[in-house]
């Protein structure tokens, strides 16, 4: 048990050094110099340029630079943007809350569509609703993000007008701040409700399929107690792990979404820095929001020893 | 300095919206006494809060996003009237008989927004520091100094005819505090301020808004109605419309012609007329068929401008020479006379035939991402320059690489596209020809008497002198074609509530007279 | 005890039949005919005419853009271009992943373990990120596009593949190809592979689906396909602002995505079905993909690398995102 819990903590830490080398060559890979865009035109001289090198470290040995900046990475201190005048963690701090927060609010409306609809399937299996949900689902997989969240936008502000848009923090006006990420939340909570959906129907339908059920048809319970009475409850276990999992996948989706809505979220923060080749930033949040999905993935390992006692046998 | 002509404002432009203005927003006057009821905050829709350099008032000067907002707060030694005439600011007074040496007399009743009253010393500091952002233009500058008598002597080393217009715009030396500045670190000095100006900084929310709070301390305190402004980031042109709709923002920033349609159509009234910008193509000549006159002429030949802007730009442009149509100053002559301007195919193909080049594939590199809006007008050059058997291959570079031209790394062959926007001085139209790192021309002969004549107007003072210098380095231009110009398109709208009374544009859209504006309650 | 007898429902989806694959098939063949439609003669996405912005009619089937460019010959150049970029980014991650899978399986020792490892790191940072730090280095472009796909679904492949490979390695036939002689990789390529074709082929549909939706995500972003060429996600960025006055623009590019991506979605759930019940394990490879593609490791948890070598298939575990045939 323990041993399985090092392995995946070994693992997780692999992953983020690795990542953490990746982003760090971003930097120096990209064609030209980094301290081109920020310099005033001609009134940069080369000792201005040589400055600035300095002061981002650029002269220093790749090594170096790199323990550099992963002892920041581990103590917040990141740095400042090429681009936004102000430093670096002080823009995480204030944009992963709400990432999280959106990344949570779609959590929530994925599994509430995913259980309702998932359990409707299965117990109206192969009539209409069941048809239905399946067609809807598949539809929401294939969906992107960005055209379902274009489409609520442009309607709404040309029909019900509702004030989709418009950011506010939680000290302004708590029902104004989680009004502003509701929306957002749900288009972002659709596509992983689809699959959450796809996977509580068949994993119901595989319960269904066990010999107690049977046993429990064939004495005449009805489909309603079956489903809610028997099956659910057993079915439920495997889907806790899932949510962990769709949470992840959703890491991907705020990125799109924030951008969409205009919130100030990591995803912005990413996109404009990608935008103005602020590389400081680039390496930092591509970091941290890989860390963020690392970590809820990491999670999800940890709990199967808890959910699943098999896991714990097998590795006995 | 260079960065400054590019980012986005512009100027007042001769547009049909342009009428629309003047009778939606009527005179100042009559504006004032609708106003004179109640103040409130202006919510203001923009694209993007400050950025690179962020409220600092001589190393944050350069991008648009960052002057709106500083220009709210601090003040200039001179002011410009919509005619582009020279007229007080700090200075009340100013002296420049050599065209070497100028003093100015500084007013005595201005005081900072910490309460500190504004010194000689203050303005001879606020040149000094900023003088050098403009190396090309402020050529020869030797320094700038308070004398005894409470004035303020700036001296250059050659006659200078560019500093007191650039002295003058909104866009670029502000006057600030010496000791504030000095006892300051980098970092407050970009996240706070301490002008003279008619608001004062008050909050800034990384990604979502910056709040300005009125300067009770100011001057003309008692003309300000707002109680702030608060600037609002929606980086989307749709969502500042949707906020305006939603009535989260009094007013906005549209860059996009269709959603200032929609904008329109829904009931708000434009506020600035649309600001312009000329859709320059740096011609990088070296080692393509550009190097051959015939070529840069049959090219310029080969551009349907009419249509271009009919079709590309849906109808939202107009023609254009290396001075804007719109700049206050009025220095242009009629594009349509210029050499070499008018559509002429059979001529085109005919100067292509005789240039000795079977084949003419030009690159034009563009910023996929900050000029995205003008690909519709680039397409349709594509196209007309098929006509002539011209091929032109559109590549899209990242913003930020093409800005490296700037730190004088070497532009990519062909054509580059350079927007450039209204210009405190008109010198700073002709960049492509100035010796800058703008200038590709290199030791090509076609551009040295352009070169000459562009330096002429930098060091000439006499206002009528400059006028006749800027025509013939726009003929010179035209004629050897040393840039492109295929239209000049708008860069800016803005829109406003009906509730905003009082707001008046000024001629370099700086929305410098927010501070006239108040809000209906 | 027969359970079909006590759910009726199981005949009636009997009678349905594989209509995933027929409507995949169907909606395939359409796109590729529309795709195809660009290359006649006379369709010209480019040029630019005299009706701007007018709505679909007689004239102009689809419509035309701002420009007066047929929305027509725009859409389908964007299909194509689509279509294509869907196939050989799929060939591509395919050869890499289905190269790394039988090595991986097949060969075994170490190399399984890097490679694993090597899959688990690269699943490990968002697909998105991924993309966009690609982009960030190489520049926008075609290359880069297919790059990227080769990155994000190669390990996709590789991880799925590497089971049916290695229940494949058992087989009596593979032990009588070895001691007869022949070299591994002629074993790997010329017995190993053409039985897993069946499980390559369902992946490489949805791997298919996936590039779709990744590139019409970037392009939409920005990062993507890059003009003049025709994408029907920057279309969605470009002609959101014609919402309200004209619809048509925004809603076609977007039904061009919804559609393609359905189509390769279907196509993988139908082959799974129609080929898939023997030789494969009863694991929806659509889902297991998406799961892969949030950074799980399907059922690792619960079969510990040591049962992996047991002689599969495998009885599906709890904890793998799958559903069973879609019935």
């Amino acid at each position: 048990m323990l041993r399985y819990i090092a392995g995946r903590l070994a693992a997780s830490i692999g992953v983020l050094f690795a990542l953490s080398i990746l982003c760090f060559l971003i930097v120096r890979l990209i064609p030209g110099d980094p301290v081109a865009n920020i310099v005033d035109t001609d009134s940069a001289t080369p000792e201005q340029i040589a400055a600035i090198r300095e002061q981002l470290g650029l002269n220093r040995p790749w090594p170096e630079q790199y323990l550099t900046w992963l002892g920041g990475l581990l103590t917040g201190n990141l740095g400042r943007s090429l681009t936004m005048p102000v430093l670096l963690q002080e823009q995480v701090a204030s944009r992963l809350p709400v990432t999280i927060e959106l990344a949570l609010i779609a959590t929530v409306i994925a599994v509430l569509f995913g259980l309702t609809f998932g359990t409707a399937a299965a117990f109206w299996r192969g009539r209409v609703p069941d048809v239905s949900i399946r067609a809807l689902a598949f539809l929401l997989i294939s969906l992107p993000e960005f055209i379902a969240a274009t489409f609520v936008v442009v309607v709404n502000s040309f029909t019900l007008r509702l004030p989709l848009l418009g950011y506010q923090s939680w000290e302004q006006s708590a029902t104004g701040h989680l009004a502003s990420l509701l929306v957002p939340g749900m288009l972002l909570g659709l596509g992983s409700g689809a699959v959450l959906t796809r996977y509580v129907r068949n994993s119901l339908l595989d319960a269904l399929d066990q010999d107690y059920i049977r046993t429990a048809r064939a004495k005449g319970a009805s489909q309603l107690r079956l489903v809610f009475g028997h099956a659910l409850r057993n079915s439920l276990i495997p889907v806790v792990t899932v949510v962990g999992t769709t949470m992840a996948l959703l890491i991907g989706g705020t990125i799109v979404i924030e951008n969409v809505f205009t919130l100030p979220g990591m995803g912005t923060a990413l996109i404009a820095a990608m935008n103005t080749s602020d590389y400081p930033a680039i390496q930092s949040y591509v970091v941290i929001l890989g860390a963020f999905y690392v970590l809820i993935n990491l999670l999800v390992d940890l709990s199967y020893p808890l959910i699943d006692p098999r896991v714990r046998l097998v590795k006995k | 300095m260079k960065k400054r002509m590019l980012l986005r404002a512009g100027i007042g432009a001769a547009l049909a919206a342009m009428l629309t203005l003047t009778a939606c927003s009527g005179n100042p006057d009559a504006a004032s006494q609708e106003s004179s009821a109640s103040g409130g905050m202006l919510r203001y829709g923009v694209d993007s809060l400050p950025v690179t350099g962020g409220l600092d008032p001589v190393n944050g000067t350069q991008p648009l996003a960052n002057r709106i907002v500083l220009a709210q707060m601090y003040e200039t030694l001179l002011t410009v009237d919509d005619d582009g005439t020279l007229q007080p600011g700090i200075a009340t007074d100013w002296d420049a008989t050599d065209g070497k040496t100028f003093v100015f007399t500084i007013r005595d009743d201005v005081s900072f927004a910490d309460g500190t009253p504004l010194t000689a010393e203050d303005v001879a500091y606020s040149i000094s520091l900023a003088a050098p952002g403009a190396p090309d233009q402020l050529a020869g500058f030797r320094e700038a100094r308070a004398t005894d008598d409470g004035k303020v002597e700036v001296q250059f080393d050659e006659p200078n005819g560019a500093f007191l217009p650039i002295a003058s715009a909104w866009s670029g030396m502000f006057i600030f505090s010496k000791d504030w500045y000095e006892t300051t670190s980098e970092d407050e000095r970009m996240r706070s301020a301490n002008g003279s100006g008619a608001f004062a900084f008050e909050s800034w929310e990384d990604g979502v808004k910056l709040i300005l709070k009125k300067n009770e301390g100011y001057r003309d305190a008692d003309k300000v109605k707002l109680d702030g402004i608060e600037w609002v980031q929606a980086s989307d042109n749709s969502a500042r419309l949707a906020m305006l709709q939603q009535g989260l923002v009094e007013a906005a920033d549209i860059s996009d012609p269709v959603i200032a349609d929609q904008a329109e159509a829904a009931g708000f009234v434009p506020g600035a007329s649309p600001a312009l910008r000329n859709m320059n193509l740096m011609i990088s000549a070296a080692g393509t068929p550009l190097e051959n006159i015939d070529v840069r002429r049959a090219v310029s030949l080969a551009i349907n401008r009419e249509e271009l802007i009919e079709v590309g730009m849906g109808g939202q442009g107009s023609l254009a020479l290396p001075v804007p149509p719109g700049d206050p100053r009025k220095l242009d002559e009629e594009p349509a006379d210029a050499p070499y301007y008018q559509y002429d195919l059979a001529e085109a193909k005919r100067l292509i035939a005789g240039s000795g080049y079977s084949d003419v594939t030009i690159d034009l590199t563009y910023a996929g991402d900050i000029s995205a809006a003008d690909v519709p007008m680039l397409e349709v050059l594509k196209e007309q320059l098929k006509q002539a058997g011209i091929t032109l291959n559109l590549k899209a570079e990242a913003w930020s690489n093409i800005t490296a031209v700037f730190g004088g790394a070497p532009a990519p062959s062909g054509l580059l596209l350079i927007p450039m926007i209204a210009q405190s001085d008109v010198s700073g139209y002709f960049a492509a020809t100035s010796g800058s790192v703008l200038d590709f021309w290199g030791d090509n002969p076609d551009a040295q008497s352009a070169r000459a004549l562009v330096q002429q107007m930098i060091h000439e003072p006499d206002v009528d002198k400059r006028r006749a210098l800027v025509q013939q380095a726009t003929n010179e231009i035209t004629d050897k074609v040393l840039l492109l110009i295929p239209a000049s398109s708008v860069m800016g709208y803005e829109y406003l509530s009906p509730k905003v009374q009082g707001y008046t544009p000024d001629p370099f859209m700086g929305r410098i007279n927010l501070k006239n504006a108040s809000i209906e309650q | 005890m027969n359970i079909t007898a006590l759910r009726p429902s199981r005949r009636a989806s009997r009678r349905e039949g594989n209509w995933e694959l027929r409507i995949g098939l169907g909606l395939f063949v359409g796109l590729v005919l529309f795709a195809l439609s660009s290359l006649l003669p006379g369709v010209d996405a480019e040029s630019y005419g005299p009706d701007a912005l007018s709505a679909p009619s007689a004239q102009h089937l689809l419509g035309t853009d701002n420009l007066g460019r047929e929305m027509t010959a725009r859409l389908s150049t964007a299909a194509l271009g689509g279509l294509q970029l869907a196939v050989v980014a799929t060939l591509l991650a395919a050869v890499v992943g289905i190269g790394l899978a039988l090595i991986a399986g097949y060969f075994g020792g170490i190399w399984d373990s890097l490679i694993m490892r090597a899959t688990d790191l690269v699943l490990s940072i968002p697909g998105l990120l991924m993309a966009l730090v690609i982009k960030a280095i190489l520049g926008p472009g075609t290359v880069t596009l297919l790059l990227t796909m080769t990155v994000l679904f190669a390990p996709v492949l590789t991880r799925i593949m590497r089971g049916p490979i290695l229940a494949i390695k058992e087989r009596g036939f593979i032990t009588a190809a070895e001691i007869a002689g022949r070299s591994r990789w002629s074993i790997a390529v010329g017995h190993i592979l053409p039985n897993v074709a069946t499980p390559l082929l369902v992946t490489m549909a949805g791997v298919a689906g996936q590039t779709v939706l990744v590139e019409a995500t970037l392009s939409y972003l920005g990062q993507g396909v890059q003009p003049p060429n025709p994408s029907a996600g920057r279309m969605v960025n470009e002609f959101q602002k014609y919402m309200l006055t004209y619809p048509y623009l925004i809603v076609l590019p977007s039904l061009l995505i919804l559609l393609q991506v359905v189509a390769w979605n279907l196509l993988a759930d139908g082959l799974q079905k129609s080929i898939g019940s023997g030789t494969t394990r009863r694991r929806n490879v659509l889902m297991a993909m998406i799961a892969l593609l949030a950074g799980s490791r399907p059922g690792r948890a619960a079969r510990p690398r040591k049962s992996e070598n047991e002689s599969p298939p495998q009885r599906p575990t709890t904890r793998t995102i799958r559903t069973q045939e879609m019935e």
